[in-house]
């Protein structure tokens, strides 16, 4: 526990320092409009009455994001390792992809609920088309520049496609694909945040946005320390599977 | 133990000529040092014998056929990035077996495996090593080791110790002489380096090239039992007159392409 301490000082220094900077703003000089940012202390104490909510809510977000990240993740770094790996392909469907991704997913609201026969449905199509163009995109960039070297070593070994594919190429490109499915994460939580506007009965972002239609900011608040919370752990759970992947590289 | 013939090769990048017009016939169990300076084709050269660039089937041949594409029959030692940094180093020669001989049980490779880790003097232990963790010249063992155990007839070495120390170099020079001058049927190898004296130490045969678009401007063939020895070998008359000769070709070379670059305004 110490040497855990010890190795995150820097992070729990930084966070202590903004809980007493919040306090000091709200309970200590009264900056800030306590009906907009209330008091750390009555934020908590609502935790014991609105954590069923705030868990169903977390069931419900994750069953949108993790079908629909997961399904960009295979999308993408197939077709991704597909288009990266032949030239003519990667020629034809390049001026495609580009257009394409340049499109605000959020703007595509109206067709997909118009053309999925649920909401839900609607949802996990545009977090998936958020996360998938970024990982198409970097996983063909990432499979094209694969120093040479290597796939020529793999070709005096004579490795048969799958063998080459999973031990040579994913391998080699996975740097690069990792940075590409950080970003689409990131990009998934905010398509999150956008489809449970629309037709959510639960959610993490559906509990703030509905409080907030009720001017009740202490809700939002914890609302917004409950995703924080949720995103941070997230991303750490991401960060350690990077790190297990990247292994062999330099910065690892 | 596969012969190479090449018989007028020329190859060229795009439309640049790299090779204009290289013959030479390599005999099964020759070991072929290819000298010469800078960008005058021999790791090109070694390329097309590996199949790794594409050659006319008429211009050369290993074992009395056409090169189409890689194969496990050429196994390859290359300078830089012989092995796969995202897998141990062990794992690296275990995938090379594993694809040569399917049939083996993962025992006998890893049995296989440390057998040649052994022949070229590395620790078990640095088995699960991953090769950033290696120091330059266990890593060029490595690379080695995987060669040889995949017993391919014909090896080809592209400056495989060009970035060792003085001491590492020399050391494994001496590995790789005696691991092909003990078997029975002995490899033909193929190997490139800019240095003389390597050549000398290792060459069964020497074969210089010129400046590109290069041919063969010198070769050289040592009689069994007459070959420059790492302690004799400066204090040998007869070497050192080879080795003055061998200087003073390349350095004609280098001469001649800087005159002609010099007439050409380059």
């Amino acid at each position: 526990m110490k040497n855990l301490c010890k190795k995150y000082l820097g992070i729990i220094s930084i966070g202590l320092g903004l809980v007493i900077f919040y306090v000091l703003l709200t309970d200590v000089f009264n900056v800030l409009s306590d009906f907009l940012f209330p008091s750390l202390g009555q934020v908590i104490s609502l935790i014991p009455d609105y954590i069923g909510q705030l868990l169903e809510g977390l069931v419900s977000s994750l069953g949108l994001l993790v079908t629909s990240y997961v399904l960009a993740v295979l999308c993408g770094v197939s077709l991704g390792t597909l288009v990266g790996l032949k030239a003519g392909l990667r020629k034809n469907l390049n001026p495609y992809i580009t257009a394409f991704s340049a499109i605000p997913v959020p703007l595509l609201t109206p067709y997909a609920i118009n053309i999925f026969p649920t909401f839900r449905l609607a949802s996990i199509f545009l977090i998936w088309l958020g996360a998938f163009w970024v990982i198409l995109g970097t996983t063909v960039g990432a499979v094209q520049s694969i120093d040479k070297r290597y796939l020529e070593n793999a070709a005096t070994l004579e490795l048969p496609p799958v063998t080459r594919l999973f031990r040579v190429i994913l391998p080699a490109a996975s740097p690069t694909i990792l940075v590409g499915c950080s970003v689409a994460l990131n990009l998934s939580f905010m398509m999150l945040a956008v489809a449970e506007m629309f037709g959510a009965s639960s959610g993490m972002a559906f509990f703030i946005q509905y409080y907030s239609d009720f001017a009740r900011f202490d809700l939002v608040m914890l609302g917004f320390l409950f995703v924080a919370a949720v995103l941070v752990t997230i991303m750490c759970l991401f960060d350690l599977l990077k790190a297990r992947i990247l292994h062999w590289t330099l910065n690892n | 133990m596969l012969e190479v013939k090449a018989e007028h090769l020329s190859f060229a990048y795009e439309k640049e000529l790299v090779l204009g017009d290289v013959s030479l016939h390599a005999k099964p169990g020759d070991f072929i040092c290819l000298l010469g300076q800078s960008g005058c084709g021999k790791s090109t050269l070694l390329r097309l014998i590996a199949g790794l660039e594409k050659s006319d089937p008429n211009q050369l041949q290993v074992g009395g056929k056409p090169v189409e594409k890689p194969s496990l029959d050429r196994a390859m030692v290359f300078q830089d990035y012989g092995l796969f940094p995202w897998m141990s180093a062990g794992a690296n020669i275990d995938l090379a077996l594993k694809q040569k001989f399917p049939d083996w049980s993962k025992e006998k490779r890893k049995e296989t495996t440390l057998l040649w880790m052994n022949n070229l003097g590395l620790e078990e232990s640095l088995y699960d090593k991953l090769p950033l963790d290696l120091s330059g010249g266990q890593r060029q063992r490595f690379a080695t080791a995987r060669a040889f155990a995949l017993d391919a007839p014909l090896m080809l070495m592209d400056e495989p110790f060009g970035a060792l120390d003085a001491v590492t170099k020399a050391l494994l020079q001496d590995t790789v002489l005696q691991l092909w001058d003990k078997e029975e049927q002995r490899k033909t190898v193929f190997f490139v380096t800019h240095s003389v004296d390597e050549a000398l130490l290792l060459a069964t045969d020497i074969v210089v090239l010129g400046q590109s678009p290069s041919r063969v401007i010198y070769t050289h063939h040592f009689e069994e039992g007459h070959r420059p020895q790492r302690d004799t070998m400066f204090s040998d008359p007869e070497v050192m007159e080879l080795r003055n000769t061998l200087f003073r070709i390349i350095d004609q070379e280098i001469q001649s392409k800087a005159k002609a670059a010099r007439e050409a305004g380059v």
